[in-house]
């Protein structure tokens, strides 16, 4: 990864601002149901038991590669191809797709952890590093 | 009075990389040459559904093709967006009218003109769709493109089940036989397996021949009542039964949306609708966009196993002599892609037996399906040139 170069940009909605609030501090979360504590990611209604109300724990940053792409064309010059984009599964069950910034070829299953880089929004986004 | 709802006719237009648009004027010539194929005149056609890329604006095409086709006091109109499905889901919509008697003969087009001179297609495909919340942050992951993500998707199907990809490959090889004997097709040359795997990786594990063809061009068709067809010059093409999945699979542990489409939802409100079950069906036109949906489709359907999907299609079943045809036009991968449209225009010319060189011999009960987003949503119909395909199976 170019470290200079932000990464394209995101913007928080009305279901993630928590989780981008938290990650301009440095601090990855997730969002848990209060009703069957089901925790999940970008949800204004749980997925699990549709009830409205969430709370946001903090989440450790270790995750395995649920599944990757080797991408072999540039879209955008923080990414020169070949370079890796993946889904990580958090320890805590969801997942977020992220930017493998020190590999191009994982496994699947294999550990990563989680660390915020800035995007052309200003926001941070999280990006995955070799354990 | 309501009828049997059908499709009566068929315009194709362009279907090349040098085709010139804009959209709007190719939506209005296949519009028109489904009207003629159709036999009919603009005051018999009072409803219009037009369906458009993603990429496309209400300003490229809309609801305004109405004032470029000059047709007056429609009782349908709409622009109907539903990612991959738009199309099967127009012809559903259409159908629905038909039946109920709110229109008579209703014109459905899909449209599309991303290739311009000068730009890789690339620019087309890969633009981004909302980078907004958590979704958003595919983005920054650099997962731009179709490809990305059905590449991730195929991966897991790799990882949970042992495919390889050389199944991908069997995919590929097997769309371009039926694509050789397609005068329309854009990739008619023989395809072997050294070939694929040489071939430039896209997104891992995916290569270019694991992609659509995209090309210019539009193709129409006219859903109406089949007791009205206006036409000798072939016969009306039934809709027997059609259905619509949309899982909203989570994504988070204990959920496989890379492995799960809304294939079997659909399938199930199709052939209850019908009174046909799976193995009545005599081929399939399976949006292929990318070659594992193609895999997974057959394997969600209950044409194979989960699983088995590669294996069904390296055996040569899905190919020319094979039990089960799919894609005999060449697919999107061999033919050209223009969305929904391209697995149903097939399916039509082989129901009516129209199909030349690559005609099936079984063609009574035909499969479309349509794909949309990373396995988020699907369309499929049932097409046959018999108002009655349940009685004729049944009959000695």
């Amino acid at each position: 990864m170019n470290a200079t170069e932000p990464l394209p940009s995101v913007d928080a909605d009305a279901a993630s601002q928590p989780f981008f609030d938290a990650a301009r501090e440095g601090r990855l979360v997730v969002q848990r149901c209060t009703a069957c504590q089901t925790l999940q990611l970008g949800n204004v209604i749980c997925d699990h038991c549709f009830a409205r109300q969430f709370e946001w724990i903090a989440a450790s940053g270790r995750a395995t590669v649920h599944s990757f792409v080797v991408m072999h064309l540039s879209y955008h010059r923080s990414f020169e191809a070949p370079y890796c984009g993946a889904i990580a599964e958090l320890e805590e069950g969801p997942r977020l797709p992220v930017y493998l910034a020190d590999q191009v070829r994982p496994r699947i299953g294999q550990k990563v952890t989680l660390r915020f880089a800035a995007s052309e929004a200003g926001t941070a986004v999280p990006v995955a590093y070799q354990v | 009075m309501a009828g049997h709802a059908a499709i009566t006719g068929l315009g194709m237009v362009g279907l090349t990389r040098d085709t010139p648009g804009p959209a709007d004027n190719l939506a209005c010539q296949a519009v028109l040459a489904a009207m003629a194929d159709a036999g009919l005149d603009h005051a018999d056609v009072d409803g219009l559904i037009v369906c458009r890329s993603g990429a496309a604006s209400e300003s490229d095409l809309g609801l305004a093709l109405q004032r470029t086709l000059a047709l007056r006091d429609l009782s349908l109109l709409q622009v109907l967006h539903g990612e991959g499905t738009s199309v099967v889901q127009a012809v559903q919509t259409a159908a629905m009218a038909v039946h109920h008697g709110a229109a008579r003969q209703v014109a459905v087009v899909f449209a599309d003109a991303p290739m311009q001179a000068g730009r890789p297609a690339s620019k087309s495909f890969g633009r981004i769709k909302s980078s907004r919340g958590i979704g958003g942050l595919r983005y920054a992951a650099g997962l731009f493109g179709g490809a990305s993500v059905h590449a991730l998707a195929a991966r897991r199907h790799m990882e949970v089940f042992g495919t390889r990809e050389e199944h991908f490959g069997a995919v590929a090889i097997h769309t371009r036989r039926w694509a050789m004997m397609n005068p329309q097709a854009v990739l008619r040359d023989a395809l072997t397996m050294e070939e694929y795997l040489a071939a430039r990786w896209i997104a891992e594990p995916l290569r270019l021949y694991d992609c659509a063809m995209p090309v210019n061009g539009a193709i129409a068709v006219i859903v109406g009542d089949a007791t009205r067809a206006a036409t000798d010059a072939h016969e009306p093409v039934y809709i027997l039964g059609f259905g619509q999945g949309h899982p909203g699979t989570p994504e988070r542990r204990g959920f496989e949306p890379e492995l799960h489409s809304g294939a079997a939802h659909a399938r199930d409100i199709a052939f209850d609708m019908a009174g046909l079950a799976v193995r009545d069906v005599d081929l399939c036109q399976i949006y292929d966009a990318f070659s594992y949906m193609t895999l997974l489709t057959l394997e969600e359907y209950g044409f194979c196993r989960p699983g088995e999907g590669g294996a069904f299609i390296a055996s040569g079943a899905t190919g020319p002599g094979g039990s089960l045809p799919v894609n005999t036009g060449g697919g999107h991968l061999s033919g050209f892609y223009l969305q929904g449209m391209t697995p149903l225009a097939e399916g039509v010319i082989q129901a009516r037996g129209q199909a030349g060189e690559r005609q099936c011999a079984r063609h009574d009960v035909v499969l479309v399906t349509n794909e949309g987003g990373r396995f988020d949503h699907h369309a499929c119909v049932l097409l046959s040139p018999h108002r009655d395909a349940q009685a004729r199976r049944n009959s000695p």
